[in-house]
């Protein structure tokens, strides 16, 4: 019985599967390409996802993540009077280099998702979600790398994302013009944003250099304090 | 508390608002979009009168408007010249697409402030407990947190400034303040949170199934319009992809042709499910009321 339930469950993920593909294909073909990035963004974070769920995960864990994911989403209040300053990316990028990537992926998606629950969902939910979530994970892969482990590097890695969040979070707003963009709609739309890109990476250097030591000594203290995470 | 479109099962509404997000993005045809618009705006008012929508029209508007003014300025495509601008052609196809991409921004914006409306967090995580039981209590928790968060923040600046905190003038120095502030609040949070966890161990977390605090029944009711919204649904976007609903703009503008289609006719009533529904619901109460 185990045997034929488990087999019924393959054939649904691979119908599911299947679907999906034509799915992506009529998409493409017709050109509907705001739709299709919807799609691949939410298929792209499946996976972590599921990686998630498999794993055993005790209270503790869950529960950090979950801390580390509220103070994300209201890290932003302190710094209410300084516009464009928010340090939600540097807690992100923190708790990825302490905690692996698992949890700084975590920490990305479910902090963005929350805290729209607060503000107002919008299709810029998933791309919030997916930005984070990937600034997490990319810091929790270079967690003990020697690029990481002085400030230079960290403080490139931050500068970095910086912009690459804001390029990507651009892109919500001009796919859904794509029928009928030219590069000069593009880039007119990129210059647009670089200031408020470049405020953001310019508060994640100063976030990195002057505050990511003490961090990673707090969250590291509470990774030994309780043997979780590792 | 819950009444109308709201009170049925959180499957349905979450499956009528994907369809309907999506459904703009498969039209481009100016008809199509306004009654999608339209129907989106009825929703809204019958939803909350309206406030919603009147505390973000203004950010709803100023990013369509970015859209109809910027796509002809940028986009020379179209055969109709309108006028020149810094010697490039505005056509008046490019400006039409400008209004139609408007149209669907707005539709789009309006769908998800319906959501936030009928389909609460509450009701997202009911959905989502059983595909993926670890990540919705996740953020369930989160959920829980921020308020929590909220006022500890305004602990923590309470007690620094009556400690002597003076309010700083430079931009740095503000900013260090604000992470002094949130530092005490991660080591604050983070000891607690570790009882919470043993608490949380203590009451069986982790021994079996989650079970839901709140259950959403799955009525008859609910089966029937699952059936008229599949319906429905399904057949307002297979006819996307046969074709309909879209209007010719570049290189010139195409006719309208008859627009009033079994398909245009699948759309109205699909669009038309939470409005019926509300707005019997509000007719009842008005009619009830006005016998007593």
């Amino acid at each position: 019985m185990l045997g034929s339930s488990f087999i019924q469950k393959r054939i649904i993920i691979i119908t599911l599967l299947l679907m999906l593909v034509v799915l992506a294909i009529t998409l493409w073909m017709r050109h509907y390409f705001f739709p299709l990035m919807i799609l691949m963004l939410i298929l792209s974070m499946v996976p972590f996802f599921c990686r998630f769920e498999k794993k055993e995960v005790n209270a503790e864990e869950i529960v950090i993540i979950a801390v580390l994911a509220a103070i994300a989403a209201v890290s932003r209040i302190p710094f209410s009077a300084l516009p464009s300053v928010q340090p939600s990316s540097f807690v992100i990028i923190a708790s990825g280099l302490v905690f692996g990537p698992q949890v700084g992926f975590m920490v990305g998606t479910t902090s963005a998702l929350a805290s729209n629950f607060f503000l107002g969902q919008g299709p810029w939910t998933l791309f919030q979600m997916f930005a984070w979530g990937i600034m997490g994970l990319t810091a929790g892969l270079l967690q003990n790398t020697r690029w990481m482990d002085h400030l230079l590097g960290q403080s490139v890695f931050g500068f970095t994302w910086g912009f690459i969040f804001g390029w990507f979070m651009n892109l919500w707003f001009i796919l859904v013009l794509f029928e009928s963009i030219t590069w000069e709609f593009f880039l007119g739309a990129y210059a647009a944003s670089f200031y408020f890109d470049l405020a953001h990476a310019l508060s994640n250097v100063f976030f990195i250099t002057l505050f990511l030591g003490q961090w990673q000594k707090i969250l590291g203290r509470i990774k030994i304090k309780y043997g979780i995470l590792h | 508390m819950s009444s109308g479109f709201s009170s049925l099962h959180p499957a349905l509404t979450f499956t009528y608002f994907v369809v309907i997000i999506v459904l703009p993005m498969l039209f481009m045809h100016p008809v199509y979009l306004s009654s999608i618009l339209l129907a989106t705006v009825i929703l809204n008012i019958l939803l909350d009168k309206g406030e919603g929508l009147l505390k973000n029209i203004k950010f709803y508007l100023l990013m369509a408007g970015v859209i109809m003014v910027f796509n002809p300025l940028f986009n020379q495509q179209g055969s109709t010249t309108l006028f020149y601008f810094r010697d490039r052609p505005v056509t008046l196809e490019a400006s039409l697409y400008g209004v139609l991409f408007a149209l669907l921004m707005l539709s789009i914006l309006l769908a998800f402030l319906a959501y936030t409306r009928v389909v609460t967090a509450n009701r997202f995580l009911f959905l989502f407990a059983s595909a993926a039981p670890k990540t919705a209590f996740n953020i369930t928790v989160v959920l829980r947190f921020i308020p929590l968060m909220k006022r500890r923040l305004q602990e923590i600046t309470s007690v620094q400034q009556a400690i002597g905190g003076k309010p700083s003038k430079s931009t740095s120095q503000k900013a260090r303040e604000g992470m002094e502030i949130l530092n005490i609040l991660v080591t604050w949070s983070l000891e607690a949170a570790l009882q919470t966890a043993i608490s949380m161990r203590a009451r069986g977390y982790g021994l079996g199934k989650r079970s839901s605090a709140v259950i959403y029944p799955f009525e008859n009711r609910d089966f029937y319009w699952l059936v008229f919204l599949c319906l429905t649904g399904g057949a307002s976007m297979l006819g996307a992809f046969l074709g309909h609903g879209q209007y010719q703009v570049y290189p010139s503008l195409g006719s309208f042709g008859p627009v009033i289609s079994w398909h245009y006719l699948t759309v109205l009533l699909f669009l038309a499910t939470p409005i019926y529904i509300e707005g019997k619901e509000l007719l009842q109460w008005h009619f009830i009321r006005s016998k007593i």
